[in-house]
Formats: C-alpha cells, sequence, structure tokens
C-alpha cells in the first residue's frame, strides 16, 4: 500500500476534508433549492401570467360589452393591480434569485475543489506503446472522421435545402413578386409540369421524352419506389419539379400530401378543416366517388384542393397553409368531383350542384389570399367535369362542360364568351382542345366536335362540327393527336374518331374496367385499367396493342407523367415508374 | 437546440402591457437609460491590456498556475458579472464584421480594441486570452472536475462546427442579419443574472458538459477561439510545459484536460513515402473539390438562412397578414404601417436580402469546404517533435500542466538541477 492509498483511507477522519464534504452538500443542497425555486418562478411567471392576463382580456370584454358596470371596472381595476404587483415580484424574485443561485453556484464548485484537492492522484503513465503505429492509426481516423464530418455536414445541408424557405419567386413576366402581382408560374413553366387534372391544359397529353413502356408490379421492373397513401382518393397527382401532390380523405379527415419525387419521401402533409357536421349530413357520397375525388392544381408558388364538402384549401410548397374556403356542400348526385385549374394567380372552381339549374357557379379564387377574384353563374346542374384553361386566338379561355351547355369563359375576369348546346345527361369526362376544335362528350350519347368562334366579337358563333355516336364514355375524357381523337368507356371499348368529319375508324373491346382517362405519349396511347393493367395502343387508325404492364392494385386515377417518369396512384400506393438509368 | 433558441427569441417579444386608466392620469414619458460615459470605455480597454499583460507575465514567465487562476476569477467578475459580459471580445467579431459590410456602422473603438487586443497578444505570447481573460473561458474552466480525454480525431471532427458557426456568424453579420455570437452567447444570461430566459438552459447545457469535456465552448463552438487559433500557431513566445528541457518522464502526457499536449514523433517509416505523396496529391484535389461542393450546398441553403434575417421575416408577416393568417398584427408590422414605407419597396429590400445570402452562403460553403480540405491535408503532413509541447494552436495557456513537470517543480523552488543550474 502506497503513501496515496493510505491517505485515502485516513480522509474520513482528517476534521479538513469533513469539513470540505459538508460544504459541499450545504453548497448543493442550497444550489438544488435556489434552483427548484427559480425554476417555480419562472413557471408561473409564464403560465400564471399568461392566463391571468387572458382573464382581464375577458372581464374587460365583458365591461365594454355591458355598457358602464362600475362594480366590475374596479374590480378589474383591483386585479390589474395584484397581477402587475405579482408580476414585478416575480421579475425581482428571479433578479434576486439569479444572483443567489450564482452564487451557491461560486460556492458549489470551491468546495468541489476543495474536496478535489484531498484526491489528488500523482500521474501514472501508461506503459510505451509503439509510436509509429499509433501516429499512423492516429492519423488515418483523423481523416476518415473528418471526411466522414464533412459528408454530414454537406448531408444535412443538402437535407435543409430541400426543407428549407424558397425565395421569393417571380411571375410570369420575371419581374419580383409585387402587392398587385402575387407569384405564379409562367405558362411556359406550367407546360413543362403537370400541373392539373390530365397535364397542361388538361388535355391528356405528355410531352416528356423517356418514358418508360414497360414494367411489372411483381418483379419490381423499372418501379423506382412506390410508397404508401393514407387516406384514399380518386383524384390524379400532379406535380411540379421535384414535388408530387395529391389528397386523400375519409369521413373525418381531409389532407394534402406532398411527396419528393426523387424517393417518394412524403415532404408534408396539410389539414384541411371538415365542412360543419350539419352540414356534412346532407352529403351525398357514392363510394365511387368518394370523399376526396377532385384532383389538385397547382401555380407553381401554391396549391390548391378542394374536397367533397366544398371546403377549398391552399397551401405554399413547404406545407405552410395560406387559407381555407367553405363553399357550402355542393348537392351533388354521386358526390363532388371536379377538379380545379388554375390560371396564373386563380384558381378555377367549377362547382356545379343541383338537379336543377340556378346553384351552379364558376369560382375563381387568388391563389394567394383566398378571395374571390370574380364569379360567375352557370345554367346547369350538377356535374362531374373539370374546367380546363386553352389559348385561342391569343386569348386565354376557360372551358367548362355541364348539361346541356358547352361554356367558354374568359380566364382574366371570367365573361362568358361563348356557349353551346350540345351535351346531356349527368356529365362527367372533360373537354379537350384539339386540331382548332373543342371535343366533349355526352355520355352514353355522342362525341361532339365544336369549332369556336373565330372572332372576338358578341355576334360570331361557335360551331358543331359533329357528333359522333359509339360507346361514348360516362367517365373518361377523350384524347387526341390532332388527326384523330381517341375514347375509351368504362367497360373498355376503346373507340378512334377522325377529327375532320367524326368517322368512326375502329371500336375496340379491350376487356377491362376503366375509370382512369387515357393519356398520350409520343405516338402510344396509355389505357390504365381499374385493376392495374396498362395497356398501350399505337395512336394510329387501326388498333394496334403495343405493349401492357402489370401492378398489383386498383386503379382509378388518371396517370401524371414528368421527363422519364410516370406518376400512378393506386388505391393505396402512389407509385414511380422509371426507366433504368 | 433549436427549441431552446426559438424560445428565447418568443421571450425577447414578450412585453407586459402598460395599465389601461379611465382618468386623466397622464403617462409619464418613456425614458431611456443615458449611455456610459466614454471614459469607461477606455477603462474597459485598459484593464483588458493590462489583463493581457498580466496573463503573459504570469503564464511564460512566472509559471503561475495560481496566479493564472486568480486572474481568471477577476476576469469573470470584472467582464462577465460586472460588464454583464458586454462587451466580448468574443462577440466583437461581429461587430468588426459588420462595420466592414455596413458603410453605415462605425465600429466603436472599444468594440476594435477588443478585437484586435487578444489576436496581437496572441501573436507574441499564444492564447493567453482564452487562459484567463475571456470571462466565457473562465466560467466553464472552474467546472473542469474530471474532464475525460477526447480523442484526437473526434476533436478535430467536432472542431469543423465551430469553422460552420464561424461562417454562419460571419455571413448573419456581413449582411446585416444579426450578431450571432452575441445573440446566442450561453453564459451572458448568468452575467446578467437573467434567469427569466430560457438561454440559461443553454449555458447550464454547456457547464454540464464541460464537467467532463473540459470548455465545449472554447473548443467546438467559439468563432473566436479559432481566429486566435490561427494566431497561436504563429505565436514568437508560447506556454512550454517545461522551463528549460524536456526529460521525457511522461508525466505531463495526461495533464491537459484540453489535450494540447502531443508527444514526441516517431521516425515515419520511409516505405510510406511514396503513398503519403499520392494521397497528398489526391486531397490537394479533393480541396478543390470540397470548395466546389461547399459553394453550391452554401448556395442552396441560402434561401433558409434569409428567412432569417428581419426584412425576410417582416415580408413573409405581411404575406401572412395578406392571406388572411395573421388575426394580430405583430410589433413589426405595426412598425412596417406606420414607417410609410410602401409594398413594393419591402419586396425589393427583400429581393435585396435573399441576393446578398445567395452571394454570401456561396462564400461560406466555399470557406467551410476550404477549411475541411485543409485540414485533411494537415493530418496528411507529419510533423517531427522531439520533446512533449503544448500545442501552438489548441494550448488555451491555463498552467494547468506546469505542475506535472519535475523541471518545473525544481525551476520553482529554485533548487539546482542535475545540470547545476539555477532559475
Amino acid at each position: 500500500m502506497n503513501n496515496h492509498d493510505e491517505s485515502k483511507y485516513l480522509l474520513p477522519q482528517n476534521p479538513r476534508y469533513q469539513a470540505a464534504v459538508s460544504s459541499l452538500i450545504v453548497s448543493a443542497v442550497f444550489l438544488t433549492i435556489t434552483g427548484l425555486l427559480l425554476a417555480v418562478q419562472f413557471y408561473h411567471l409564464k403560465g400564471t401570467d399568461e392566463r391571468r392576463s387572458q382573464k382581464l382580456e375577458a372581464l374587460r370584454h365583458v365591461y365594454q360589452a355591458g355598457g358602464t358596470d362600475e362594480a366590475l371596472a374596479e374590480e378589474i381595476r383591483q386585479l390589474d393591480v395584484r397581477y402587475r404587483r405579482d408580476h414585478l415580484a416575480r421579475l425581482q424574485f428571479l433578479h434576486r434569485g439569479s444572483g443567489l443561485f450564482v452564487l451557491f453556484g461560486a460556492v458549489f464548485v470551491g468546495t468541489i475543489l476543495w474536496v478535489r484537492s484531498f484526491h489528488q492522484k500523482p500521474p501514472h503513465p501508461e506503459p510505451l506503446e509503439d509510436r509509429t503505429a499509433a501516429q499512423i492509426q492516429a492519423a488515418r481516423r483523423a481523416r476518415w472522421a473528418v471526411s466522414a464530418g464533412t459528408a454530414v455536414l454537406a448531408a444535412a445541408a443538402l437535407f435543409w435545402s430541400f426543407q428549407g424557405s424558397q425565395p421569393p419567386r417571380k411571375s410570369a413576366g420575371g419581374e419580383e413578386s409585387s402587392e398587385s402581382r402575387p407569384a405564379f408560374a409562367s405558362w411556359e413553366q406550367m407546360n413543362q409540369n403537370w400541373p392539373v387534372f390530365r397535364g397542361p391544359q388538361g388535355a391528356g397529353i405528355c410531352r416528356f421524352d423517356n418514358i418508360p413502356t414497360e414494367w411489372d408490379g411483381a418483379s419490381g421492373k423499372n418501379i423506382r419506389w412506390k410508397v404508401p397513401v393514407e387516406l384514399p382518393g380518386h383524384n390524379s397527382p400532379i406535380v411540379w419539379e421535384n414535388r408530387i401532390f395529391l389528397t386523400g380523405a375519409d369521413a373525418n379527415r381531409q389532407e394534402v400530401y406532398c411527396f419528393n419525387a426523387e424517393d417518394g419521401a412524403l415532404l408534408w402533409t396539410g389539414q384541411v378543416p371538415l365542412a360543419p357536421a350539419d352540414q356534412r349530413e346532407e352529403m351525398t357520397i357514392m363510394e365511387d366517388t368518394g370523399y376526396a375525388a377532385s384532383t389538385a392544381a397547382v401555380n407553381g408558388a401554391f396549391v390548391a384542393a378542394i374536397f367533397a364538402d366544398g371546403q377549398a384549401a391552399c397551401f405554399d410548397f413547404d406545407g405552410q397553409r395560406q387559407w381555407v374556403r367553405s363553399l357550402g356542400v355542393p348537392s351533388s348526385a354521386y358526390g363532388y368531383a371536379s377538379s380545379l385549374t388554375v390560371y396564373e394567380n386563380r384558381l378555377i372552381i367549377q362547382f356545379d350542384q343541383d338537379y336543377e339549374p340556378g346553384r351552379s357557379k364558376l369560382i375563381a379564387l387568388d391563389m394567394a389570399t383566398g378571395k374571390t377574384l370574380w364569379e360567375r353563374e352557370r345554367p346547369v346542374p350538377n356535374s362531374w367535369t373539370s374546367p380546363t384553361v386553352v389559348e385561342w386566338n391569343g386569348q386565354m379561355q376557360i372551358l367548362t362542360s355541364g348539361s346541356p351547355w358547352l361554356i367558354a369563359y374568359d380566364a382574366a375576369d371570367g365573361r362568358e364568351l361563348w356557349r353551346l348546346d350540345c351535351l346531356g345527361g349527368d356529365v362527367a369526362p372533360t373537354q379537350i382542345a384539339a386540331a382548332g376544335r373543342i371535343f366533349a362528350v355526352y355520355p352514353y350519347t355522342h362525341l361532339a366536335a365544336v369549332r369556336p368562334p373565330q372572332a372576338a366579337s358578341e355576334q360570331a358563333q361557335p360551331e358543331l362540327l359533329w357528333k359522333a355516336e359509339g360507346s361514348i364514355p360516362d367517365i373518361c375524357s377523350p384524347v387526341s393527336d390532332g388527326r384523330l381523337v381517341w375514347t375509351l368507356d368504362s367497360e373498355g371499348v376503346l373507340e378512334c374518331f377522325d377529327v375532320q368529319d367524326g368517322s368512326r375508324l375502329y371500336s375496340q373491346d379491350l376487356q377491362a374496367m376503366f375509370h382512369a382517362s387515357p393519356v398520350l405519349v409520343g405516338d402510344t396511347l396509355y389505357l390504365l385499367s381499374t385493376k392495374g393493367r396498362m395497356i398501350l395502343v399505337r395512336a394510329a387508325r387501326t388498333f394496334e396493342q403495343i405493349g401492357q404492364n402489370e401492378l398489383p392494385e386498383s386503379f382509378t386515377a388518371s396517370p401524371a407523367f414528368a421527363p422519364g417518369r410516370i406518376y400512378l396512384r393506386g388505391s393505396r400506393h402512389l407509385y414511380c415508374i422509371e426507366n433504368p438509368r | 437546440m433549436g427549441l431552446i433558441l426559438s424560445a428565447a427569441a418568443v421571450q425577447a417579444a414578450e412585453r407586459f402591457p402598460p395599465p389601461q386608466f379611465e382618468t386623466d392620469y397622464q403617462m409619464p414619458t418613456l425614458t431611456t437609460p443615458p449611455p456610459r460615459a466614454a471614459v469607461w470605455e477606455f477603462v474597459d480597454v485598459g484593464v483588458l491590456a493590462a489583463a493581457l499583460g498580466l496573463a503573459s507575465w504570469l503564464t511564460l514567465r512566472k509559471r503561475s498556475r495560481r496566479g493564472i487562476a486568480a486572474l481568471s476569477v477577476f476576469s469573470l467578475l470584472y467582464f462577465g458579472f460586472w460588464r454583464q459580459g458586454c462587451i466580448c471580445s468574443v462577440g466583437s467579431l461581429g461587430n468588426v464584421v459588420l462595420s466592414l459590410f455596413d458603410s453605415s456602422y462605425v465600429l466603436p473603438l472599444t468594440a476594435a480594441a477588443f478585437f484586435l487586443l487578444p489576436i496581437f497578444f496572441t501573436l507574441f505570447f499564444g492564447r493567453v486570452f482564452c487562459g484567463s481573460v475571456c470571462p466565457l473561458g473562465a466560467i466553464q474552466d472552474w467546472v473542469v472536475f474530471r474532464p475525460l480525454s477526447v480523442p484526437a480525431w473526434l476533436e478535430t471532427t467536432l472542431r469543423l462546427g465551430a469553422w460552420l458557426y464561424l461562417a454562419a456568424a460571419v455571413l448573419f453579420a456581413a449582411v446585416g442579419a444579426g450578431l450571432l455570437i452575441c445573440r446566442y452567447d450561453p453564459f451572458v444570461a448568468f452575467f446578467r443574472l437573467g434567469f427569466n430566459t430560457p438561454l440559461w438552459l443553454l449555458g447550464l447545457l454547456f457547464l454540464g458538459v464541460g464537467v467532463f469535456i473540459a470548455r465545449p465552448y472554447c473548443r467546438f463552438v467559439c468563432p473566436y477561439g479559432l481566429l486566435l487559433r490561427q494566431a497561436g500557431r504563429l505565436s514568437f513566445w508560447h506556454v512550454r510545459i517545461t522551463p528549460d528541457e524536456c526529460i521525457q518522464c511522461r508525466l505531463c502526457e495526461d495533464a491537459c484536460p484540453f489535450g494540447a499536449i502531443q508527444p514526441p514523433t516517431a521516425p515515419w517509416p520511409e516505405s510510406m513515402r511514396p503513398a503519403e505523396r499520392r494521397r497528398l496529391v489526391f486531397l490537394f484535389g479533393l480541396l478543390l473539390v470540397l470548395m466546389s461542393l461547399g459553394g453550391w450546398l452554401g448556395y442552396r441553403v441560402h434561401a433558409g438562412l434569409a428567412a432569417a434575417h428581419p426584412t425576410a421575416e417582416l415580408a413573409r408577416q405581411v404575406r401572412l397578414r395578406q392571406a388572411g393568417l395573421i388575426a394580430e398584427p405583430t410589433d413589426a408590422l405595426r412598425a412596417f404601417d406606420v414607417s410609410g414605407r410602401t409594398l413594393q419597396s419591402l419586396w425589393t429590400q427583400e429581393a435585396d436580402v435573399f441576393r446578398r445570402f445567395a452571394w454570401g452562403g456561396l462564400l461560406a460553403g466555399v470557406f467551410v469546404g476550404f477549411v475541411a480540405g485543409v485540414k485533411l491535408i494537415q493530418m496528411s503532413i507529419h510533423f517531427k517533435r522531439t520533446d512533449y509541447e503544448a500545442d501552438r494552436a489548441g494550448c488555451l495557456a491555463c498552467g494547468r500542466c506546469f505542475a506535472f513537470c519535475p523541471r518545473h517543480r525544481i525551476w520553482e523552488t529554485g533548487k539546482p538541477t542535475d545540470s547545476g543550474e539555477t532559475s
């Protein structure tokens, strides 16, 4: 036993050591008590005072509402004085208590050092190791550690750059956003994304390259990622650069989802409040429609969504909700299903309802604020079609379908430009524009080709060019390449018409059910059946199937596209399909 | 940490409303305390210079740990509790940067002196400021009870965080977004006895960690400490463990709680030289890659950083109000409303803020990439040492190692050494 060990055993008898330990304990107790008291007072300062302020404020409101109640005024005065006195007393307590805390802390530190002075150990170096090896290993470890640290910092910065704020966005003209001209993307940017139902102008035409033609859900071939979607919805995905948006809802929740296009990670979920319960009780929602049938819309700065109960909401790209509008629960035979569209800063809502015309409207809201920019009554009953924005003779027009009218509005101010009686029934397929014509669908009856007025004058009238009969769809919208136009009904009959005269070129039964609308990619039609089979058909005057791919899920939403990719929303999952790089 | 800091921000905005009188009572006019007399600023500079001079003498000539400890108590009381942590050399870095980029800001002489004097003394005498004059260091130094040895690889890696903080502090000061170092000084709440601020928790956290990891703020956070590290490398005189010669007794090996004692190096194997040269060439190439990557990442995160600027925050609030998402206007909105400024001017200023952050973020990223690259190169170059030496950059001049050296004991008592010399 060396001297150090001996002194260790003698320490308890050493009166100076005993004094040091006692001082340490006493100072620790005082420090703890002071700390607790300070914490309690701090809690009161934050919590109690806030509650008192609210109580005082409530009393003031009562006083202001009730006229001159002198007794209440006196009570308010006394409370005010008491609360103020308590607050100042607490502040003083905290200030003095902090001083005591620091003082006891210093004493505590001093006594610890005092006690430690009795436990000093002489240095005792370890046996000398091989310095060369140790140096080499230390240098190697340090290099790896710094490399790893740098990589972590870089990854964190990269992650943050995707999560963080966006710089002020620019408007169509490229100038900085201003009070009179909120941020939105240009027409060209809209066409480079998939911002609304069925893509740019709702035409169902994909102009991106390298779109996959083969994939397989069972083996995972060309499935880049697949992620679950929490709430159901028949609405289709929309895409803006590296973000994918879609919505989901059930009887209790309504949500907007934003996914990262690269890896399918859910970036944020936006909550949209339900309409009041008494209004929702009157809703008629068919299972085939659901609570979230309407596809959202994005204008490069904001994404907006609407649900079956007429609740519309808008979010920025970081998931911050900008506004919520309650348009009232629409009276719709199968449930509200019209998708949204956008034009610059305007969010266009086709709000058709009731069995008879009278309450239907076309509404334009400011995407940034949710304020109504204009509103137009529509002479149609409930419909399930979606508005589309197209350019016609240099003018931006909003096209709408409803029984019996195909109507065009000025996208800027909502002024009605023209209308044509060519529709009927429960209209659900959305009109398209191609080859200088508009193709609109009267379910089960005919496909109508309409030439819009050639001049902007009020005398100019639209012209019904032809009507074509056949297996006319009740849900799926048509698609056209400018020479031919195709329709696809729910029972799987694909029909092809000549845009010039409406002559039917072929009618082919695909032996499958379809709710998703067809999309034209190059010279290939992409037809997604309800059982997840994507049938690829040559866009030609004769029918030729050129491929088919399977996914193990049911599908009702129309596909969305981005350069090199397809996004498909199934009943439970969102898929990204991409050719191998 | 983020929670604490955000809570601090909320706390800063708290106001107790003035009384609502219904009588003819005249509210007294608000008054502000007069500025401190200029003479006291010169006194502060004088005290700093004297403390630095005394610290240099105690460290290099007197070699007195007790003296250094006593001076650190004085510094803690004077610069900490008496001057309430302001002005301090650590925070003066922000003032200096701001004065370089904002022509409307005139750098106070006191701030300039507090920034330059410690660097000046470090160039001559090592980091004597950190050892006994800095109040932030002093308060941590007194809780180093059970220091654990931090491996060199971990120490070097963690210090990357300090470089990042330095880059952010300089960026924020340069673009006028605020003085980060002062705003998040973890010990100023102690010095001001202001328990009603959550920064107390941050201070307690550092002190709690400091019981086991000596001076965590100084080693892994302090941006000014990084400047002094570089100045310390160039120091003309500096702390030496032994007063005369190292007898390789190894007793000081574990004496430094900051891991700043470097052992003698062994000869490097000749067989490794070619591989070392190839690695160096690779690392010089990597340096350029890291700088480019850093610049790119710095540019990418600029929008997130810019959101912290008061102008960007005001613009955000204005947008929220336009969207109907702010029911009660904030103080900033009220001030904006009565200022007469147009929205267009606000958008223009906001765009300017983002532009400056874009450039600043790029440069800050290049800088951090440069630091990481240089560190890797530095760790691939081998320096020859024959004795146990205090690392000029890392040594905080606390003097703890003196007592571990038997040569110091002999020197201290004045007894002749083996060679017959006396001190």
